[in-house]
């Protein structure tokens, strides 16, 4: 290519940044761009939706192999089958776990993944780490495909190993029963695949550090802005926000749903409820301020603040629809405020109505005993390998014939 | 069309590389003796042999088991070394002259990639001789088929070099104007400051003592006053003619945006990032001083006993550690998506 052509290129190239040099980009515009929200964010139904194409996916790929062995085994020994044909039937034989079998399953193995985290020491971004990997595994895959058990070590492991927590597969396959160093570096490459390689996380422990920071700069300084909270209280309400975290948000899908600084302000906002409010209010009605300082002097609640939260707990249980309507409500009554206050009270809205949302959904956690499971993972067995459930029956069959 | 690159790869030894296997004649010998190869067979054959055999008309090749039908008029100088890529270097003018299209003929980058992708594989094909028959047949194919197109483009091609040429040709011009003026300028100068001193000298002696400071003076006054004149008037003259042949100049506009793109950064997401932090910083201790004492300064600042204490940590300190990156960080990252509320967007998207 010759030089004319290139300059006249990089001209036609330079046409479009005029336009796009004017553009800032926020926080916000840089969380849309990581992959964290390009893939890894859904909406409640989109996630169903995902989970549950997964779980029909193995079915029928369990479905296959099952009508495979089963043709193999029946050509074997074929007066077998037809002399015990109501027995064995392939109706009747084919083992297949149901979407809610699937969910009760994977959450026993998320929950198993925190002992497991534990006993090496792992720190807390690791555990998360392991737990996202092996769940977004599973939201591409089924465990009628891939068994739970050795996926679940090698998240762990590729977690460890992606978080900079590094423990070489000796070490760690020792600890391990029954497991071998190639179950799980086979199963790394399938993982990372099933992940498209998107290997940073982000967890809500970090913004909850920063929130915790924030908390301080808004709340105490330059005059403590509550009577009742000191750095102490904060520091408590940090921890145990921490707290609520590691047991609620570790094992709920909340990480798929919301953003990390949700997640994190829902955390504060559920552990204490008031000072979370005041900072937001401050944070995020700026102009109001120092109005609320004064009224709160005076009547320790606000009347207003109470409207609020009852219009917005109101509004939770309607459609999203609906939303645009209400603000369009409360633009005509308060018309004598500014535009301006009434984004900020929009946005300030928004983001209490997420985070409430956020913590009804954290405290659905599931867990699922061991009892439970085992009836399931009989059935994951045989799903994944119906050579020993036909072969099994066949046995089976072929005992009581001899007996009787 | 296999056999005909077999005979590439025999190897020559260093004696007989520098020799021609015709005439037998040495480099080392005649130091003057050239090489010429034949685009048909690239056969190595002297500059003399090639005048003795080929001077009367087409001949076969003279290596024994080639007999190629050779012309002189396509024997050429060998550039590379290596007769391979001697040969890929060849095939690839000769497919570029009849694929010669550019990015612009095509709608989008896919499009054009696959196009050039076409473009390797012939290439490719007819270097190694894959299928080498069936794709010179395409490609012949495809010459008759595009002819007016390509004719089209070569032309385009022709008239956008004879462009460039142009506009260097101009620039080069414009140089030379300039430094003509320049130099017109500096002599007129020169007479200018003879004539003043002769003026200065004449006053000097016709004018009374006690003025000769004054008339000195007034001298140094009159030639700065005029030479900061004559700047100006050649920089004007500069202006006017870097303007005149902008006007001229088809390639000026580009140019223009070329420049005016430097100046903007390079911003990976498309525009810059908001500078405007969602929180402000408390005062953070950050001099070695306030450090070795934090105690006394974290009054104002954030509370985290831990951090706090490891900001001291001398070995922290001297890999760059510092207090004020760690709650930046913490602060920065409470910040980042707060606002995306994935339910609406992902809902909307």
């Amino acid at each position: 290519m010759s030089v004319g052509t290139e300059i006249k290129r990089e001209a036609e190239e330079n046409v479009e940044q005029p336009e796009a040099k004017k553009k800032r980009i926020s926080n916000d515009d840089l969380f849309r761009r990581s992959t964290q929200f390009e893939i890894w964010s859904y909406t409640q139904e989109s996630l169903d939706k995902t989970k549950r194409a997964a779980n029909a996916a193995g079915a029928k790929i369990a479905t296959q192999k099952f009508n495979e062995t089963f043709e193999t085994i029946e050509k074997e020994q074929p007066e077998v089958f037809q002399t015990h044909n109501e027995t064995l039937n392939k109706d009747k034989l084919l083992t297949l776990l149901s979407f809610e079998e699937e969910a009760k399953y994977l959450n026993y193995y998320t929950q198993n993944i925190i002992p497991i985290a534990k006993f090496f020491k792992m720190p807390t971004q690791v555990k998360l780490t392991a737990v996202s990997f092996f769940r977004k595994f599973y939201l591409s895959n089924s465990v009628m495909q891939y068994h739970p058990k050795n996926i679940m070590y090698t998240s762990v492991f590729l977690a460890a190993k992606s978080e900079n927590y590094f423990i070489s597969i000796d070490s760690f396959i020792k600890a391990l029963k029954d497991t071998e160093a190639k179950d799980i570096l086979d199963l790394e490459f399938i993982i990372l695949q099933s992940l498209q390689f998107t290997l940073l996380v982000h967890h809500a422990f970090r913004p909850l550090y920063g929130f915790f920071l924030d908390f301080q700069a808004v709340l105490l300084h330059p005059s403590p802005l509550m009577y009742d909270v000191s750095v102490n209280t904060l520091g408590s309400l940090y921890d145990k926000a921490k707290t609520w975290l590691n047991d609620n948000v570790v094992l709920s899908e909340v990480a798929f749903l919301f953003t990390p600084p949700q997640i994190a302000l829902a955390a504060m906002y559920e552990v204490d409820k008031r000072i979370t409010d005041r900072y937001l209010k401050r944070k995020f009605l700026k102009e109001h301020h120092e109005l609320d300082a004064i009224k709160e002097e005076d009547s320790g609640v606000k009347k207003e603040d109470s409207e609020v939260i009852e219009k917005i707990e109101s509004t939770e249980s309607v459609e999203n629809g609906e939303d645009k309507k209400d603000g369009e409500n409360e633009t005509a009554n308060e018309h004598k405020e500014k535009s301006t206050v009434e984004s900020q009270r929009e946005q300030y809205e928004t983001l209490v109505r997420t985070i409430r949302k956020c913590i009804k959904i954290a405290k659905q956690v599931q867990t699922s005993s061991r009892e439970e499971v085992k009836e399931i993972d009989r059935k994951c067995f045989y799903a994944l390998n119906p050579k020993r459930l036909i072969e099994k029956q066949v046995k089976k069959v072929t005992k009581e014939a001899t007996t009787s | 069309m296999p056999s005909k690159f077999q005979s590439l790869t025999i190897s020559l030894d260093d004696r007989s590389k520098d020799m021609c296997p015709i005439c037998k004649t040495d480099k080392y010998l005649s130091p003057n003796m050239n090489f010429l190869i034949n685009p048909e067979c690239y056969h190595k054959i002297c500059e003399s042999c090639v005048d003795r055999i080929f001077s009367l008309g087409p001949a076969p090749c003279p290596y024994a088991s080639c007999g190629k039908i050779l012309r002189k008029n396509r024997f050429k100088k060998q550039i590379f070394d290596d007769l391979r890529i001697e040969r890929e270097i060849d095939i690839r003018k000769r497919v570029g002259s009849v694929y010669n299209k550019t990015e612009e003929d095509f709608d989008d980058l896919r499009e054009f990639n696959k196009y050039l992708e076409t473009i390797e594989n012939i290439i490719f094909n007819l270097n190694y001789g894959i299928d080498a028959e069936e794709t010179e047949a395409d490609l012949v194919k495809y010459e008759q088929e595009h002819k007016l197109e390509i004719l089209e483009k070569n032309m385009r091609q022709s008239q956008k070099n004879a462009d460039l040429a142009a506009y260097q040709e101009a620039m080069e011009r414009l140089k030379q104007e300039k430094l003509r003026i320049q130099k017109q300028m500096e002599v007129e100068d020169m007479e200018y400051q003879k004539q003043s001193q002769q003026d200065l000298l004449d006053k000097l002696t016709t004018g009374s003592a006690s003025s000769t400071d004054e008339i000195i003076k007034q001298q140094q006054q009159n030639a700065l006053k005029r030479s900061s004149l004559r700047r100006r008037e050649l920089q004007q003259i500069t202006n006017q003619l870097d303007q005149q042949f902008n006007k001229s100049n088809p390639l000026y506009k580009h140019a223009k945006e070329l420049e005016e793109n430097l100046k903007t950064p390079f911003t990976p997401f498309k525009g810059d990032r908001d500078l405007n932090k969602n929180y402000h910083l408390l005062p953070i201790p950050n001099d070695i001083d306030e450090l070795m004492d934090i105690e006394n300064h974290i009054s104002d600042s954030y509370f985290d006993p831990y951090v706090n204490q490891l900001a001291k940590n001398k070995e922290y300190l001297g890999a760059g550690w510092r207090l004020q990156h760690v709650f930046e960080k913490a602060l920065d990252e409470a910040f980042i998506g707060l606002g995306c509320f994935i339910e609406k967007e992902k809902a909307t998207a």
